[in-house]
Parts: structure tokens; sequence; C-alpha cells
């Protein structure tokens, strides 16, 4: 052995020494670090709410949350939302409809608020939204009859129904205003009180909802009730939600962008809007982003195969990016330095520069997305 | 309780009145009657294509590429607005539900155009439930599909209302008439 040879030069044990005996673990379960504004949180069709740290496009948590289930986020993170249907036997037994709230730093539930009913369907942001100081819960139902349930978020309580007939969708603004669309092509205000109860009050007609309805994802500043209802031609309606709301002028997505606007005419080929979410809206810049393809009417959900920059101020086409994959649905932070967020059908992230396009990071299967949210604490 | 049946009622009537009323299905409907023949509908008679073979086709990209032989595949005239698993994928048919699930008591409605006859006809869209999710063959055609307020045209909704169960399994898509 060579030790022996050295003899007295260098021990045997230096030589052969064994590695030391790793540490005992305990398992433990880890916590939420603080909630950035960079944080995405994207609903799936096989259910649960992933939560993204965009910094990094590396998942932090995520929500548990039924398949078609709505969601919501408290200012700051601090609480999240989840309304959803479940049964006592797996998917028979008895209904159960709740609005699920859970610790934002655990993600353990707190409480389950018991609902009287809400409309089943593919998850989409005006079938479930709050109040923009968050302390109204508001849900959409329709069992036949169109409502809307009002929840204190505080006193974790239903408030009351309120009835909208013929109209549905819920796009919440302020601290206590709610407008909803209309089969006939309006926009309503809904005026709901303190119990929870109210009424429609005004109307405004302003879309055709048989020819050219407008996108249930149109992007909504709740905080400034800055609403863009945009039709699937591409149409623009610019609203300011209030008491009553009023319609500001419509431009087209096509005509920004030196195009003729799109119509219904099958023959005609444009630039189109489309997707699962195909639009987001960034407050302090006022900039629209809009998933386009070129194509026919009637392909509303097509993914968009470029993402246009859109200045609402001048109604100006800014950039055009082309995507890495077909875009389903985009957010935008709403911060200073935001980062924009491309999802695709087959479930990848690009995370990508709002000023150059530049693909900053990404994730691979996310799965297939119904819903996104950012918040802007 | 929610009453299916009531909703039923409502909803057959609101969307076939609609549907079939002043829609821009209707006026595609009638367009249609008078389209040329495409080459790519073999079986169609050969006087009858040539007797419109002078006017020009308005049709919708479903409608240019859809196809009346299989009915296991995406382009099948009748699933030009339906969203969800075929059921004839699933051990079921175009009109009926697989063992095991029972047909939504309520609908949504298109109007698809069938170029083997050039006519367009009403289709309602029902929902198969009471079973898990099949997850075969997955659709999501938009002709004339229509957003929530439009809850007769919408085809994200899950339609089980009224039934034993609300778990969705897969959607067929009946032929309920001409919609003329």
């Amino acid at each position: 052995m060579l030790c022996g040879l050295l003899g007295a030069l260098l021990p045997c044990t230096a030589l052969a020494a064994p590695p030391p005996i790793l540490e005992t673990e305990e398992s433990n379960t880890a916590v939420m670090p603080k909630p950035n504004p960079h944080w995405l949180y994207v609903g799936t069709r096989a259910g649960g709410v992933t939560i993204i740290d965009g910094d990094t496009a590396k998942i932090v948590g995520t929500i548990n949350a039924a398949p078609a289930a709505g969601f919501a986020l408290a200012p700051q993170g601090k609480e999240y939302y989840v309304s959803e249907t479940i049964w006592t036997r797996m998917n028979r037994g008895t209904r159960q409809d709740l609005l699920s709230v859970y610790d934002g730093h655990t993600l353990n539930l707190i409480k389950d608020i018991e609902l009287p009913g809400r409309l089943i369907a593919s998850g989409r942001t005006p079938y479930f939204s709050t109040s923009a100081d968050g302390l109204r819960g508001y849900v959409y139902n329709m069992q036949p009859a169109s409502s809307i349930i009002t929840i204190d978020l505080a006193k974790r309580n239903v408030l009351g129904i309120t009835e909208i007939p013929a109209c549905g969708l819920i796009y919440p603004h302020g601290k206590t205003g709610v407008a909803t669309l209309c089969a006939d092509g309006a926009l309503a205000d809904v005026a709901i009180d303190a119990s929870g109860h109210g009424r429609i009050t005004d109307r405004i007609p302003f879309f055709d909802a048989q020819q050219d309805p407008v996108f249930e994802e149109s992007p909504v500043d709740r905080a400034g009730g800055q609403a863009l209802f945009i039709t699937f031609n591409g149409m623009v309606h610019p609203v300011h939600l209030g008491a009553p709301s009023t319609l500001e002028k419509a431009w087209s997505l096509q005509q920004a962008a030196g195009l003729s606007p799109a119509t219904t005419s099958p023959e005609q080929t444009t630039w189109r809007p489309g997707g699962r979410r195909p639009f987001a809206f960034h407050p302090g810049s006022k900039r629209l982003y809009a998933l386009m393809h070129e194509g026919a009417p009637w392909e509303q959900k097509r993914s968009g195969t470029e993402l246009w920059v859109l200045d609402t101020a001048t109604h100006q086409l800014v950039n055009r990016f082309t995507l890495p994959t077909s875009g389903y649905a985009v957010g935008v932070s709403e911060d200073n330095a935001p980062l924009l967020f491309v999802l695709s059908e087959d479930g990848w992230l690009w995370v990508m520069d709002p000023e150059t396009g530049k693909i900053l990071r990404s994730l691979r299967d996310v799965g297939r997305t119904t819903l996104l949210a950012t918040d802007r604490s | 309780m929610f009453d299916g049946r009531l909703f039923e009622g409502w909803s057959e009537k609101l969307t076939r009145r609609l549907a079939s009323g002043t829609s821009r299905r209707g006026v595609l409907s009638r367009v249609g009657l008078a389209l040329a023949a495409a080459p790519v509908f073999p079986l169609l008679p050969v006087d009858r294509s040539r007797a419109h073979a002078a006017t020009t086709p308005r049709l919708t990209e479903f409608q240019k590429n859809a196809q009346v032989t299989d009915d296991t595949r995406c382009n099948y005239w009748r699933y030009c607005a339906i969203d969800g698993s075929l059921c004839s994928c699933c051990g079921g048919g175009v009109h009926s539900c697989p063992p095991g699930t029972q047909p939504s008591l309520t609908s949504w409605v298109g109007t698809c155009y069938n170029p083997a006859d050039k006519r367009s006809y009403l289709i309602a869209y029902r929902d198969c439930c009471g079973t898990s999710s099949c997850r075969q063959c997955h659709c999501d055609n938009t002709d004339g599909a229509l957003p929530t307020y439009r809850p007769q045209a919408n085809n994200e909704i899950i339609w089980c209302f009224g039934t034993s169960s609300m778990a969705y399994h897969c959607s067929t898509a009946a032929l309920v008439g001409v919609a003329e």
C-alpha cells in the first residue's frame, strides 16, 4: 500500500478518510416569499392556480382550485380567493358552491364561504372578481336567471343577490361599482347597496352582440375604471366605468397598424385578435397588448402568432412581436418596470421585455391556461 | 332547486328563435343555398352543382373545410360550434351519449352548413354528463359561438343543468331541423 511505503510521512487514515455522514433532516413545508408585482397567477384546465415569479420563471406555489374555478387575489397577495364547485362524493352527491379563502403566506385554507350558486363554465375573469379595494367579491351566477352574488370579503359572508336579466358577466370598478354586458349589445351599470342588493341603473348600447360581439376577456383597470371592450373584429370601445358609465370614441386595431378595419365578411383575411385571453392592459403606460393572427371571422379563439403593442392614447401601433409559439393568453405586470407574459396552448410560458419583445425567460409544461392574473402590489 | 325542464323550455325556445331569426347564421344559410359547388364535395349531384356554379361562395373557414363522412374529426360539418370532447370518440355517437352518462336537458345551439346538400341546419349541442371526462378528440370550433352574455350560443358553459350529475364527459351534436 502506498501509505505503508511512505511510512510515517503520510498516515493511511489521511488517504482513505471517508466522507462525513450527511446530516439528518426533518420534513417541513415551505412558506411563500413576499409577493412582488412580477408574480403571475395561472389557472389551468386541470385545476389549481400556479404562481410563477416572472423574475426567475420558477414556480413559487400552487393554490388549490377545482376545474372551472374562478380566481382573485386580495391586495398585496395577503389572501387568495377561489370560487369553485365541488361535490360531496367527488363528482356526485351534494353540490357545494364555495368561495374558498386561502392565506397568502402559507396557502392554507382559511375559510369556505358557501355560495347560493355560481355558473360552472370554463373559468374566465368576469365570472368572479373583486372590488378595487378588495373588500367585496362578486360571483356571476346563471341558474338559469342571471344574477350577481355579492360577498363581504372582510366579514366572509354573502351579502345578497342582484338580478341582471338578459345580461351576464361582471366588471367591478372602484369601491362598489359593477358593470355587466347584455345580450342586446349594451353595457349596463349595476348599483349594489351595502346589503348586497341592487339593480341595473343605466344601459349603453354600443355593439352588435350577434355579428361582432365584444370579448369577455376585455381588459378593465378596476382602480381607474377604464375599460377597453374589444370586438371579435378588433374594434376597441373605450368606456369609463362609473355611475353612469360613459362611452368614448371607438378605434380599430387594424387601422392603428395602417390597415383597413376588419369586417365580418368571410372573404376578408386580415389580422384579427384571438385566443383564450387575447388582451392585457398596462394602466401606467396606457399600452394595450393584443394577440393577433391572420385569418377570417369567427376564429376568435385562434392563438396569436404576433403580439401587438398599441398606444391607447394615440390609437397607434407601437410594436409587433413575432412569438416563438402561438400565444393563447397574454398578461402584463402592472408595475413601472413591467414584464410581459405569453402562454401557449401547449403549456409554454414566455417572459418578455414589453419594450423590445426579447424573450427573457421561459417555463414549459405550465398547462392549458384558463385564467391569468397579475397584481399591482 | 333548479328546474331543468323550465330551463330547457326557455333555452330551446330562445335559441331556436334567435338561431333561425334574423341572425348572421340565417343570412349565411340563405346565401349558402346559392353557393357554388366546390370540388371538395364529390358526392354532390352534378346537375345541382352546375346550377349554382356562377355564384360566389361566402363560406367561413370552418365551412370551407367541413366534411360529411367522419364524425370523429373536428371538421365534421355538424361540429361548427362545438367545444369539448366528441362523444363519437368516447363510446357514444354524434347524437348519443356514451354508456353511463346522460344527455343534458339543455343545450347550446349552432347553425351549421352541410356541404353535401348545401343547406344550413340547427344543431343542438348537448353535453353528456355523469362520469369522468373522456378527454378524447377535443375540439373548439367557434362558428357563430358567442360570449356568455349570449348563453344560448355559448359553448364554454357546462350545460349539465338538470341531470343527476354536473360532471362533464363529452359533447354531442343533434340535428334539430333546417335553419331556413
